[in-house]
């Protein structure tokens, strides 16, 4: 999957949905970003209130080191958190998005080997991401991490409002929730 | 007294993933001479007891470029130093308030120490990635512990100054 | 906001401010490494928050709180504190 070197700003589409190793921006009036099946990936989502902007990063590894090829890191960078979540803010600076006004969560990571004591590969995709925000000044404002089960996220770019529902069939809502993060024209 | 290891081990955990980003790794009872930063934090209450903790000055090093955001080649020896000395400070508070949740602790400033690590008896390592870093948390009788060091109280209002020299730093 | 941070640690100071400015909060942080520099500190610019740690030299930082409490300039209601202080008793 080739990476953009820089963002294209969607802008006519309804709903853009995000897969895996990929991130896109969009704005309102496009309506949503969405990702699905996150399994251990984690989902990294951005949302400037006062352009309605948002970012949506869907990212599977942590390190890159392992594969910095054309057909790993080196042609797609936000397979991987050290190289993906450093563009994210980037990516927001080039559509006008403010850091200050930068509202961010992250939903994910989940255990999905038998042997999870082990891998642990949801967790070891978080606090990467969590060094990479805090390096970048940028503040996560809430996560839903861990446990056993693939999640689905969506941001509404209209609101900001992130939808987090857990479930490993399409369709099935096993514990629909939400991420409180931000509130309707939200800013501070 | 037996300290348990699940309790110390994730106390430190939780403190090195929050304010660290680094995960430890359990690595047994070995201690290899190592270059390194030692702190202690005294503590009396139901017991009474020294947490110290020993730190590879390479680890510090990598520990305070990631506390600060900032490369490793940039802290100092003084930010390094008050980088482990914060790590013991909120490492004791958060292992005690794990081990007793219902006691109440006075503890003591975080001192340098430098007494070798084979005179505390209850030390296990704590491995975060390379080099190593290790925690030892000691207890004496009771007897032969001095009390915590602790600033004396102050004293007397406080007026407003008007030289303005030893106003805050304005960040 | 005014913030006035007051820690003898200046890697703690450091850490504190930039925390508070991710939070995209419009804020002016002011800092103190002691008590007593953070009372002088605090009178001058009244604060609208105070982040302090406890156990500190030259007046800890329940002391200050004490005075800030006591001073009419300053008390805007009970103190809510929380601190930099190894047991969250």
């Amino acid at each position: 999957m080739a990476a953009s070197s820089s963002p294209q700003l969607l802008q006519t589409q309804q709903e853009v949905v995000v897969g895996v190793g990929d991130c896109r921006t969009a704005v309102w009036p496009v309506s949503a970003l969405t990702t699905y099946a996150l399994g251990s990936c984690i989902a990294v989502v951005a949302w400037d209130w006062k352009l309605r902007l948002g970012e949506l990063l869907h990212v599977m590894l942590p390190d890159s080191a392992i594969d910095r090829t054309a057909s790993g890191a080196a042609g797609n960078p936000f397979l991987y958190v050290d190289t993906g979540v450093p563009e994210l803010p980037r990516r927001l600076e080039v559509g006008g998005a403010s850091k200050s006004r930068l509202r961010c969560c992250m939903a994910g990571g989940a255990n999905m080997m038998a042997d999870s004591a082990s891998f642990e590969m949801g967790k070891r995709n978080r606090m990467p991401i969590k060094k990479a925000f805090w390096r970048a000044g940028i503040f996560v404002d809430n996560e839903d991490v861990g446990g056993n089960e693939s999640h689905s996220v969506r941001l509404d770019l209209g609101t900001g409002q992130g939808d987090l529902r857990k479930g490993t069939a399409p369709g099935r809502v096993l514990a629909p929730g939400r991420i409180q993060v931000f509130a309707e024209g939200s800013g501070r | 007294m037996n300290i348990p290891q699940a309790v110390i081990t994730e106390a430190m955990t939780e403190v090195l993933e929050t304010m660290y980003f680094m995960s430890p790794i359990y690595q047994g009872e070995a201690l290899p001479e190592i270059d390194s930063l030692g702190v202690s934090v005294w503590f009396t209450g139901p017991i009474r007891g020294q947490f110290t903790l020993r730190v590879s000055r390479g680890l510090a090093s990598r520990m305070t470029s990631e506390f600060l955001a900032c490369e490793a080649a940039l802290p100092g020896p003084g930010q390094i130093e008050a980088t482990v000395r914060e790590l013991a400070n909120v490492a004791c508070g958060t292992f005690m308030s794990a081990w007793m949740p219902d006691e109440n602790f006075e503890y003591g400033v975080p001192v340098p120490v430098t007494e070798a690590l084979e005179s505390f008896p209850h030390s296990f390592p704590v491995g975060a990635d390379q080099p190593k870093m290790y925690l030892c948390v000691y207890l004496r009788p009771p007897g032969l512990i001095p009390p915590p060091f602790r600033w004396p109280a102050f004293s007397g209002p406080i007026s407003k100054v008007d030289n303005g020299g030893n106003g805050g730093i304005h960040a | 906001m005014t913030v006035l941070l007051v820690d003898d640690s200046p890697v703690m100071r450091r850490y504190v401010a930039r925390t508070l400015q991710m939070t995209g909060l419009e804020t002016t942080i002011y800092e103190a490494k002691n008590g007593r520099q953070g009372m002088e500190t605090a009178l001058d610019i009244v604060p609208d928050l105070v982040i302090t740690n406890l156990n500190m030299p030259e007046m800890s930082g329940s002391e200050l709180i004490e005075q800030m409490h006591a001073s009419t300039q300053l008390r805007r209601g009970p103190p809510k504190s929380w601190a930099a202080e190894p047991s969250p008793t």
